[in-house]
């Protein structure tokens, strides 16, 4: 058995760090007694599932989630005061760290696009939910594609390594935010990376990457008004009202 | 409209289409739920999970393909993570509300067994194991564990768990597989 294979179970429930998850699917691919086990565990979850005893469903959970789950995909609403899984934070000291944000405005108006318009163009085609992910070579840069007006871009700063460009722009009345990032650090067990944009001194979540390395996604902007910059954290959890994690990097639009 | 495949719904749904969304959720509400529970030991919790779920699918954040398998199979994965991501953060920041749970996360993995088979309709399929084959499927597929947290749990060495495990879901699988004859 190579070393690799004794990872198998820590693949399955998701505890590897994503250097090892990477090394594990590399491993998958010539390993065929773990890809078999693997599909052996994967092939039971239904027949577990089916197998437990019912449980009664609480009344009007239906409705409580698909409310929930309906409005947080509507871009032009205004965000719900608060929702039920929403963890009350205190604030913290963190919040300064937006105004620093914020004012680290920089004249910064021409960025090499790179492979940003490219992407953007195929995210824009299907863009159906509130965020499309792809990979770089994926993109279809030769499909017709217009943005109506672009509102602001700028090159992330990061204290992380991390590299990437944002860009706000406007297609048919509505706002949207646009990243591409890279060299993403690895994220530890339950962690993502949230976006938040930025007005005055105000963050707000608008957004969430819940992979390590490269991505790129298009998110519709939530709220109104110019947004001054854009910052990210690693969070515990998906849209909190403030951040609790360090910025790892933002960019001033 | 239920005759649809999930397959079909869901590419539905992907389009923004939320009648699709909700014949979806409806038809795997029961089983997500009664799934989740087995995770959580508690409704709210249960609830929220369910709900995570359904954000990362409806706001693109996971996305299914028939690469995947079956639709069933890939929610119930994305459920069990979910529920698992529910687990290590409750034990991370153990709350206040530990009192409202109808029952505890650090309950002995024999209390559970003896409570589902003192139930009334024994359909656990997992029950039909023998003692630590049931145990290492506990801790694996309900709680999670890693491997070395198996080994130091049950005393095993590191290379012995995953054998271990191999059999206990073989055997698993033919006490399935007996039933659906």
């Amino acid at each position: 058995m190579e070393e690799r294979c004794h990872d198998l179970i820590d693949y399955f429930n998701g505890t590897l760090s994503a250097s090892d998850r990477d090394a594990f699917e590399a491993h998958l691919e010539t390993c065929d007694d773990c890809k078999q086990a693997l599909q052996e565990m994967q092939d039971l979850m239904l027949p577990i599932a089916e197998s437990l005893p019912a449980r009664p469903v609480p009344a009007g959970m239906k409705s409580r989630i698909l409310g929930e789950v309906l409005g947080s995909a509507r871009p032009t609403e205004e965000p719900l005061e608060s929702t039920s899984n929403e963890p009350v934070r205190q604030e913290t000291p963190h919040v300064s760290e937006f105004e620093t944000a914020q004012t680290e405005k920089k004249k910064k108006r021409s960025v090499p696009l790179g492979w940003l318009m490219s992407i953007a163009a195929a995210l824009i085609l299907s863009l159906g939910a509130n965020a499309y992910f792809l990979s770089q070579d994926e993109a279809s840069p030769e499909e017709e594609f217009a943005m109506d007006e672009v509102k602001g871009m700028g090159n992330f700063e990061s204290t992380a390594s991390i590299k990437g460009s944002s860009m706000i722009f406007t297609k048919d009345d509505q706002e949207y935010m646009l990243v591409q990032l890279k060299d993403l650090p690895p994220l530890k067990e339950g962690e993502l990376y949230q976006l938040w944009t930025i007005q005055g001194d105000t963050p707000r979540a608008n957004g969430v990457i819940e992979q390590d390395g490269e991505a790129a996604a298009v998110f519709p902007l939530k709220g109104d008004g110019a947004i001054d910059a854009v910052a990210i954290t690693v969070e515990p959890e998906p849209d909190l009202e403030k951040p609790t994690g360090e910025i790892v990097a933002s960019v001033a639009l | 409209m239920h005759t649809q495949s999930d397959e079909s719904l869901y590419h539905e749904m992907r389009s923004g289409d939320e009648l699709a969304l909700e014949a979806l959720y409806e038809k795997y509400e029961r089983l997500l739920f009664s799934f989740a529970h087995r995770f959580t030991n508690n409704d709210r919790l249960s609830e929220e999970v369910i709900q995570e779920v359904w954000m990362k699918i409806w706001n693109g954040r996971v996305d299914f393909n028939t690469d995947k398998g079956k639709f069933s199979s890939w929610i119930l994965t994305i459920t069990r993570n979910a529920a698992l991501d529910c687990l290590r953060r409750e034990k991370r920041q153990p709350t206040i509300e530990v009192e409202e749970r109808d029952g505890g996360f650090d309950e002995p993995v024999e209390r559970t067994v003896i409570e589902r088979e003192t139930a009334s309709e024994v359909r656990n399929a997992v029950s039909e194991l023998k003692p630590d084959q049931q145990e290492l499927i506990e801790l694996v597929y309900f709680k999670g564990l890693t491997q070395q947290q198996i080994s130091d749990q049950l005393n095993l060495p590191l290379g012995t768990v995953k054998t271990r495990i191999r059999s206990a879901i073989q055997s698993l699988r033919k006490i399935i597989d007996g039933r659906e004859r």
